[in-house]
């Protein structure tokens, strides 16, 4: 994390030799061949116009910028005339090498001697907006986040029409240049928090910045963890609910994805769609989704212990299957699961790696050829391969993708515990585990609120979520400014049977 | 008398945790032997008086943390003067290593009799405390969280305690007061034996954001304590008879042996193990104790004093190898226990209110 | 903490684990049987299960002779392919010999190892126990077989409950005896044929099939169950018995009197006789009723002059006595006097009229 971090604001200048004069920075950009630059005398006065062809829009240059030029003779008269605002006069070589190469058009004079203005033509090829495909849920808005950060804050902002929707954009990175933008609604939010933001994004010294996922992770509080601690997601309606329950959030341009913190456990394993359903079977499908993010860690550690070590503990009746099952594999449980589950590995990231539709044939024929292959060749056996391939499937109801990995990958040091230690094994594992997240903080906050530190009044939206009637009090784990969201009407009158 | 940061304080309501994740430990497993060898099937009545006991010491001990306003070596500082009150404190943490060590290494013991006969202690002590030291590492607020999960994750184990029901024959408990109010009386030593280690309240008490309103929350963690002892005791004697009780070293495992599920047949191997979640708050509350006392004495890191301590522990248990070691070493620790909460306890209590008003009159 | 981390694994790996009992790799025990022999030496048979390939079960039994029973467990590993584990033993058969010889040396190493489950199923068998063991009993193996015999007769029939934690609770509580189900084999089958009655650890007695059903009514409360006896000329079997039972003791140091009182409802679903009107049912009601008095204090008279007592008069003597002395209550048992009464209800009786 430190060598993230700025060490000193006098490094970024030993980088580059200071170019002197703008002649010197327009000759050190004509070394790109997609530098067009060419000089035109037809006009009153003759000019030279220079841009990056693949950045710039040829639409823009043809329309407003060229024929405009033939009427002009100073620079004045070109700013007035052309119908685009923003246009900056070139003060220094710096102006140059910052804005050409993000799509302005550099025009001057021929007499003048490079002093000239630039004029934002930037393309602007952006998806249009789509449905959320990782957080896709039936019912509720079809849109999710695109790569283009005013895009992006439209979304939210259609969403959060308010005047105290507080949006502050810095640049991050010293060759990517990313823009990034955090929201908070101002009365709502802490202020704690997002000074800890503030302060975490401008601690960041980073070259590119790629995605949200790099910020994400570079502002993490511990950056030793498995665990996501900022939460991301591409639906501009979860983004705007979270913003008014007092948290933050992080939009980066060029990236489909928003940044929600703090975070918590609870809400890695909450989807938007639970406040869409009714509240009982939002509640009985967190439920079920909770069983399965332990099913899915626990059971081939279970499988492993069990029949490495506590033969006792298997009912009579299951004895006989899992022991004729078992007869003819010369593996030890531990191998034969490892086996198996670096399989599913390997078909899960075959798949995510090749097109949708090869991608789904590999996981077909992996299954189930695959499958049936090593049963009947005796390297593993059809129980643990049933189990393995329901821990796949309970490990994809997770529903963010990030924490959907760790789950993955945590399984594995439980597999190794329970193979040297049977069930105490897997509960020292589960300890460490435990004592992990009870230290882990997103931007500060307790990563397992409101489980502990215990917050009984946050505990009615977590393992089963209450009607939104009981949700008055937005959770406390936030810090919010105004801790109320609406006041609940004091007593229903209750009404006797026919009254 | 130190000032301790807002953030790493705990809300008044978890000492209900602390005080109950340490009060049940190893010692619920195979308490019923010694009670019933000294008053039969009257035992249930002396954990009511135990119990009774520990809530005045309780509440003496908030009494004397009150006045002070700060930890146990703050008391000592003040009332004997700066050397033989860090005497006392270093005593106390001495005590504290040989309860984590005893609890440790009852634990072992139990693995090694039922699960794992050739398990390594040496390695198993290692791994256990280098889990603990990494809760301890997280500060009170981290150990605090493990007392929570070490209350709640097993709890699931009390449903277990209907199956004995099955088998139980109630008529066991008459006659009451089959034996004299003394022999009653006297064995309420053996329960306030198996409830030690609330005293690491002398050390976590400034930690309380608001520490006197956690004296309800203390009193009440005892009291849910003292029912799950009566519970399970009660079960026992109708479980077992009297010889049988006196025989079984871990009579509560032994009652689990009987409990019969569709998906386990063997309860008591799980039991074992998710033991160690009740176990691990134990052993992180004893030794953040014990290294927040020698910070307080030597003010060197606590983290290194932490480190130095645990090894201490770690050869400690690799040390002791046979049963009879292991009862002399928890018998010796029960004897430190009981008297230190029974006898130095209230003696500090008069001792303090005594010299407050001196100071009171004094100052007048 | 990296370093911490990878230390942990290291060490965990490099010593290597505990000692490992992978499923295929063991024998699991499901049954033993012990005898006696004429040279005071103890001959055991353990039974395995062999799973086979084709998903049937079959068995295979060892047995070995030593001195004393703990000594058979290493006789028999040494005749083992796979290691014997003893962790999955449902049942213990004793042949009737060793059976009144004395168990106490076998049961208390049952006890003693925390790997036996207090469920055990435990009986006396009518002859040896290796005849039974050898045999290929039921189509789950022996040891499945005989656990799920005794487990539904226990459970549904006249059976009284009894299990390894049942025997040494009666064999330690100093005011109560043990008994244990006393069976026989017939062709294929095991059949119980009554209940063995312990005094201490050795069989002294034994009930037949007809008196099981009173001994269970005088054990325990129970529902299920059924009992067929003669009502005039005809037959009646009731099913769906249900009983309940109340003691009373009287004077328990000097002249004990025990009272004794039985409610019984019962259904009847079988007569042999011609049609089952009022005044059948309510015959057939006093008549069990009889029955029950007069078989009851039968029985306890037996157990009395056997000097007895598997139903626990003495822990009944006991919660009404404090300082109580089982010495002098052994003295004074003898004396006591029963009295039996009974009330029974036909509640249902089919479906047809």
């Amino acid at each position: 994390m430190r060598s993230l971090k700025k060490k000193g604001s006098n490094e970024k200048s030993e980088k580059k030799p200071e170019i002197a004069t703008i002649r010197e920075a327009f000759d050190s950009l004509r070394k790109s061949t997609d530098f067009v630059f060419y000089k035109k005398e037809h006009g009153k006065v003759p000019y030279v116009i220079s841009y990056f062809s693949s950045i710039v829009d040829a639409e823009v240059i043809h329309q407003y910028i060229l024929p405009n030029l033939l009427e002009i003779s100073d620079l004045e008269e070109l700013k007035s005339k052309i119908p685009i605002e923003e246009i900056i006069d070139v003060t220094s070589p710096k102006d140059l090498t910052e804005r050409l190469p993000s799509g302005y058009v550099y025009i001057y004079f021929t007499d003048s001697d490079h002093h000239g203005v630039l004029i934002p033509a930037m393309k602007n090829e952006n998806r249009s907006i789509s449905p959320p495909e990782v957080e896709f849920s039936v019912v509720g808005p079809k849109e999710s986040f695109v790569e283009s950060l005013e895009t992006n804050i439209y979304l939210i902002r259609k969403r959060l029409p308010i005047d105290s929707l507080r949006v502050e954009k810095i640049t991050i990175g010293d060759l990517s240049n990313t823009k990034v933008a955090y929201l908070y609604i101002e009365d709502i939010a802490d202020e704690e928090n997002v000074n800890t933001l503030k302060q975490r994004l401008d601690e960041i010294d980073f070259d590119a910045i790629g995605d949200t996922a790099y910020i994400s992770q570079i502002i993490a509080d511990n950056q030793r963890s498995p665990f996501p601690q900022i939460l991301d997601t591409e639906r501009p309606d979860r983004v705007a609910t979270a913003l008014a329950e007092g948290k933050l959030a992080i939009l980066v341009d060029r990236s489909p994805h928003a940044l929600i913190g703090p975070t918590t456990f609870n809400e890695s394993i909450s989807t938007f769609e639970d406040y869409l359903l009714n509240w009982y079977a939002a509640s009985f499908i967190r439920i079920v989704r909770i069983a399965s993010i332990a099913f899915s860690i626990l059971i081939t550690p279970i499988y492993v212990a069990t029949l490495t070590y506590h033969y006792e503990l298997i009912p009579k009746d299951l004895l006989a299957t899992l022991i004729t099952s078992r007869r003819a594999i010369p593996l030890p449980p531990i191998l034969e699961a490892l086996f198996l589950e670096l399989t599913i590995e390997l078909l899960r990231e075959a798949g995510a790696r090749l097109p949708t539709k090869v991608g789904q044939t590999i996981g077909i024929v992996g299954g189930i050829v695959i499958g049936t292959a090593s049963v009947e060749a005796g390297l593993t056996s059809n129980v643990l391969l049933i189990m393995v391939a329901l821990a796949a499937l309970a490990s994809f109801t997770t529903p963010t993708y990030q924490f959907g990995n760790t789950i993955r990958l945590i399984r594995f040091p439980f597999l190794l515990f329970a193979h040297a230690w049977g069930l105490i094994g897997i509960v020292l594992c589960f300890s460490f585990l435990a004592g992990h997240l009870l230290q882990l903080t997103s931007l500060g906050r307790p990563y397992l609120e409101p489980f502990y530190p215990t917050r009984v009044r946050d505990l009615k939206d977590t393992i089963i979520r209450l009607p939104f009637s009981k949700l008055s009090r937005r959770p406390v784990h936030n810090h919010p400014e105004q801790k109320k969201r609406f006041s609940p009407k004091d007593e229903k009158v209750h009404r006797d049977i026919d009254e | 008398m130190t000032t301790i940061p807002d953030r790493l304080k705990v809300s008044p309501f978890f000492s209900f945790y602390l005080i109950q994740a340490i009060q049940i430990g190893v010692g619920i497993l195979g308490f019923q032997r010694v009670l019933t060898k000294a008053v039969g099937n009257d035992a249930w009545m002396s954990i009511i008086l135990g119990g009774i006991g520990v809530h005045v010491i309780i509440w003496m001990m908030y009494q004397i943390l009150n006045k002070q306003n700060g930890d146990i070596t703050d008391v000592h500082r003040v009332l004997f003067g700066k050397w033989i009150g860090s005497g006392f404190s270093i005593l106390l943490i001495i005590y504290f290593c040989l309860l984590t060590i005893t609890i440790l290494r009852s634990y072992i013991e139990v693995v090694q009799v039922w699960m794992f006969p050739g398990i390594r202690i040496s390695l198993f002590s290692l791994v256990i405390l280098i889990i603990v030291f990494y809760i301890v590492n997280g500060g009170l607020r981290t150990v605090t969280g493990m007392a929570v999960l070490g209350v709640v994750l097993p709890a699931y184990l009390l449903f277990s305690l209907f199956y004995p029901l099955k088998y139980a024959f109630f008529e066991n408990l008459l006659p009451i007061f089959d034996h004299s109010m003394i022999d009653i009386l006297k064995s309420t030593k053996d329960v306030s034996l198996s409830v030690l280690g609330f005293e690491t309240l002398l050390f976590y008490y400034p930690f309380f954001k608001e520490p006197k309103k956690s004296q309800k929350w203390a009193h009440l963690g005892s009291a849910s304590t003292i029912f799950i002892y009566l519970l399970v005791m009660i079960i026992s004697i109708a479980y077992f008879s009297e010889e049988q009780l006196i025989r079984n070293i871990w009579a509560t495992l032994t009652m689990l042996k009987i409990v019969q599920l569709p998906f386990v047949e063997r309860i008591e191997y799980v039991a074992i193990s998710s033991w160690l979640f009740v176990i691990l708050p134990n052993l992180c509350l004893a030794m953040w104790s014990a290294s927040r006392g020698a910070k307080r004495v030597f003010k060197k890191k606590q983290r290194s004093l932490l480190v130095v301590l645990l090894l201490l522990v770690c050869a400690g248990s690799c040390v002791l190898k046979t049963r009879e070691q292991i009862e002399m070493i928890s018998d010796f620790t029960a004897e430190i226990g009981f008297y230190f909460i029974f006898g130095y306890i209230p003696f500090l209590f008069l001792f303090s209110s005594i010299f407050y008003r001196m100071k009171g009159r004094k100052s007048a | 903490m990296r370093k911490v981390i990878f230390l942990l694994i290291s060490i965990m790996f490099l010593t290597g684990c505990v000692e490992q009992k992978i499923i295929d790799d063991i024998n699991i025990m499901s049954a033993v049987g012990y005898d006696a022999r004429d040279d005071g030496e103890v001959k055991g048979t353990i039974v395995i299960p062999v799973y086979k390939a084709d998903k049937s079960i079959s068995n295979e039994s060892f047995m070995s002779v030593a001195k004393v029973s703990k000594e058979i467990n290493r006789q028999s590993q040494m005749k083992s392919a796979d290691p014997l584990e003893n962790g999955g033993i449902e049942v213990v058969l004793f042949g009737k010999e060793l059976a009144e010889r004395g168990v106490y040396e076998i049961t208390d190493t049952f006890e003693r190892d925390a790997a036996i489950g207090s469920r055990l199923y435990m009986a006396v068998v009518d002859g040896k126990a290796d005849e039974v063991l050898e045999k290929n009993l039921g189509n789950l193996g022996t040891g499945a077989y005989l656990n799920t015999l005794f487990e539904h007769n226990m459970r549904h029939r006249e059976l009284p409950r009894s299990n390894l934690h049942l025997f040494m609770y009666s064999y330690y509580s100093k005011v109560k005896d043990s008994f244990l189900p006393y069976v026989k084999l017939t062709g294929n089958k095991v059949k119980i044929i009554g209940i063995a009655l312990f005094k201490g650890d050795k069989a002294v007695d034994y009930l037949n099939d007809s008196d099981m059903f009173f001994f269970k009514a005088l054990m325990e409360n129970f529902r299920n169950g059924a009992y067929t006896f003669k009502v005039g000329e005809d037959y009646v079997t009731t099913y769906n018995i249900t009983t309940k039972r109340k003691y009373e003791i009287e004077d328990p140091l000097t002249q004990p009197k025990v009272k004794l009182r039985v409610k019984l409802e019962a259904h009847i679903r079988e007569y042999s006789g011609e049609t089952l009107d009022p005044k059948v049912i309510d015959l057939a009601g006093k008549s069990l009723e009889e029955q029950i008095n007069k078989r009851s204090e039968e029985l306890l008279k037996r157990f009395q002059d056997k000097g007895i007592d598997p139903i626990g008069i003495g822990v009944l003597a006991k919660t009404q006595t404090r300082n109580f002395d089982p010495e002098k209550w052994n003295e004074t048992y003898p004396n006591a006097t029963f009295e039996v009464s009974s009330k029974v209800l036909i509640t249902e009786t089919g479906v047809i009229e």
